[in-house]
């Protein structure tokens, strides 16, 4: 278990510093390596319960309090 | 060999092999039930009476080596919502079913008596034997006993106390790999049909059998290398992907940060306590105490989703703790404790009872007082309410509908009278718009919407989005194809996104049958099926208002995104657009 702590203001930075610090999330997480942050199929960044892809994507704007979560590719029924 | 059809009359206790009519030569598995169902059973007859027949089939490849293909359709007309009806589960019963060359078994016939067969079906005939020392014991052990009087390596269905109850809520139980009774045709009181035929079980020896026939090999085999390719190549469904590692519970935390986990009977959509009883944390306890992840239900299947869950020593084992079976027996009753929420399972499969619809039924008896919302040992008492068929167990095996009336519960999460399964519509609306216009009643495998809503698994689309009717007709025309074929639904995880993967599935089914099928045919055919089905349930008398939701979901706001079912009736009505 690995802990962090990196400030961000939008979800895309969020990434793009978390990346940074844990190298390994970058084939996990990523299609191309950075500076462009286009997640790969199947990843999952949500906002408060929200899928970011539905909010504003890398630029949704990340407030005090907020949690963002990663899922990786999940299927079941 | 061509397939046959085995018609079984339970009132003269006749039995015969009829060639499989040229009309049905292209079906199986779910077209092939539905549409005998619909050609044979009049839609306004009693479902538990004389005129109703339950009819088992086999997938179009299933008994092949076609991968993760070993599905067992049943269908009938449902007590559970008076409509048509097919479940479908995993077994090997199919596999070997299919390699005797049997292509359905049609159960009819009422008999006076109430004497319980057994049939018995092996490569030499089939016979009919009395059971009735097996009547009021639960399934587990009428399993064991029948495999070790019988053979091991039988293939094995049988209905349980619930369907001797006529209970609207019970399944029809299949053997699993290890044998156990945890491979379910759950859904629509199945069980019941079967039970008020005289039937309970059936018991099918594959030895010697000739195996399926397949019309060209060279197609076929390409087919099935193609999908194969398909499965273990995509994240979701290749080895050591999410469901081969963590099973289908792997969605009960990103369900629960979606805010679309059902919680104390559908009040809101999340707790923090729900992680308690992930895929996560079930496989490191299965690390921990022992049993068995992953596993597979049946032979050939590449994905592995299964598992065996036990008791905290390791032992007694109950079989799979399915995502629907942990929700509907957990958070959605407030409890947050995996042993016991596989007591209940163990419970389920032992009495021949759906989980999602009993998990359901012990929520609405909890908001109508009988017990308290997390009240484990009060859950487990209920089950024995139905064992014991004391008057309360007889209301709780007819289900959460019937239930919820009696115990005076105004939220009631039905469709068609069937209980919703573990997403909350509110919260992801496709999956909804599924629930309300499935000939099924609330179904989530009908069209699982869930994918693109929030998978992002062939395409994505706002979960929040009321616009759903042409992504639940797509997926529901799709699913019908699916289970047919007699491919797991799963296999949808990687054909939807890898256009290989469904080229294969359409090859194998054309190697078997010597069809010239392409992928453009898919639509289509699943078309057929659902309207098919839709027709009975037009006849059976389903009006467009059936294909609703419950009110207090339009109208009491789920938490944490406070929404509400806000899909409008027109487009509902647009999904199909062909009841009156």
């Amino acid at each position: 278990m690995s802990s962090t702590e990196v400030q961000a203001t939008t979800a895309g930075e969020l990434i793009r510093k978390l990346v940074s610090e844990f190298e390994e999330l970058e084939d996990l997480l990523l299609e191309e390596p950075p500076p462009e942050i286009e997640l790969k199929s199947g990843i999952t960044v949500m906002l408060n319960g929200r899928n970011i892809r539905f909010l504003e994507g890398n630029e949704t704007e990340l407030e005090e309090d907020d949690t963002v979560t990663v899922f990786p590719p999940i299927g079941g029924g | 060999m061509s397939r046959k059809i085995l018609r079984i009359d339970m009132e003269s206790e006749s039995l015969k092999f009829e060639d499989l009519p040229e009309d049905y030569k292209y079906l199986g598995g779910r077209g092939l039930t539905s549409q005998i169902v619909a050609d044979e059973v009049p839609p306004d007859c009693h479902p538990l009476g004389p005129n109703n027949k339950l009819v088992f089939a086999p997938g179009i490849v299933t008994g092949t080596s076609a991968p993760t293909s070993g599905r067992i359709s049943v269908g009938a007309k449902s007590p559970l919502t008076g409509g048509i009806k097919e479940a479908n589960a995993g077994t090997s019963f199919s596999q070997k079913l299919a390699r005797l060359g049997i292509g359905a078994i049609v159960v009819e016939g009422k008999p006076s008596g109430a004497m319980y067969k057994c049939l018995k079906l092996d490569k030499d005939g089939v016979q009919l034997v009395n059971v009735e020392d097996l009547s009021g014991i639960g399934l587990y052990d009428a399993f064991a006993e029948l495999r070790s009087e019988y053979g091991e390596g039988l293939g094995v269905c049988g209905a349980g106390i619930a369907a001797e109850l006529s209970g609207a809520n019970s399944g029809i139980a299949f053997n699993d790999t290890e044998g156990m009774p945890s491979r379910y045709a759950g859904r629509g009181g199945l069980g019941a049909v079967m039970a008020t035929r005289g039937l309970k079980f059936i018991l099918v020896d594959d030895e010697g059998a000739e195996g399926v026939e397949i019309e060209d090999e060279g197609v076929f085999e390409r087919g099935r290398k193609k999908l194969t390719d398909a499965l273990t190549e995509h994240d979701v469904t290749k080895p050591g992907g999410a469901l081969n590692s963590y099973g289908t519970s792997v969605l009960v935390n990103i369900i629960n940060e979606a805010g679309a986990l059902p919680q104390k009977n559908f009040s809101r959509g999340s707790d923090d306590r729900s992680a308690k009883v992930s895929g996560e944390k079930k496989s490191e306890e299965i690390k921990k105490r022992g049993g068995e992840r992953p596993h597979r239900c049946s032979p050939g299947c590449v994905i592995g989703c299964s598992e065996v869950w036990t008791r905290e020593d390791g032992g007694d084992p109950v079989g799979v703790l399915e995502y629907e079976s942990a929700w509907a027996l957990g958070p959605n009753c407030e409890i947050y404790d995996l042993d016991t929420i596989g007591e209940l399972n163990r419970q389920c499969n032992d009495l021949g009872m759906d989980t999602i619809e009993a998990g359901n039924t012990i929520a609405v008896a909890m908001e109508g007082g009988v017990k308290k919302f997390g009240d484990e040992d009060g859950a487990l008492e209920l089950m024995e309410e139905i064992r014991n068929g004391t008057p309360l167990g007889k209301i709780l095996v007819n289900g959460t509908e019937f239930a919820g009336k009696a115990f005076g519960v105004t939220r009631i999460p039905t469709v068609k009278g069937q209980a919703i399964p573990a997403y909350d519509p509110r919260a992801i609306k496709g999956i909804g718009t599924t629930y309300a216009t499935t000939p099924m009643g609330a179904d989530h495998t009908a069209g699982y919407a869930i994918a693109p809503e929030i998978m992002g698994v062939g395409g994505e689309e706002d979960p929040l989005s009321p616009e759903k009717a042409e992504l639940s007709r797509n997926l529901q025309y799709s699913t019908a194809v699916i289970d047919t074929t007699g491919h797991c639904l799963f296999t949808a995880f990687a054909v939807l996104d890898i256009p290989e993967g469904l080229e294969g599935m359409v090859e194998e089914v054309n190697g078997v049958l010597g069809t010239d099928l392409t992928v453009d045919d898919i639509p289509e055919i699943g078309k057929g099926v659902i309207e098919t089905e839709r027709e009975f349930n037009k006849k059976a008398g389903f009006t467009r208002q059936d294909d609703r939701l419950p009110e207090f979901m339009r109208e009491e706001e789920l938490p944490p995104h406070n929404d509400v079912f806000d899909v409008p009736e027109e487009e509902l009505d647009r999904v199909f657009g062909d009841l009156g």
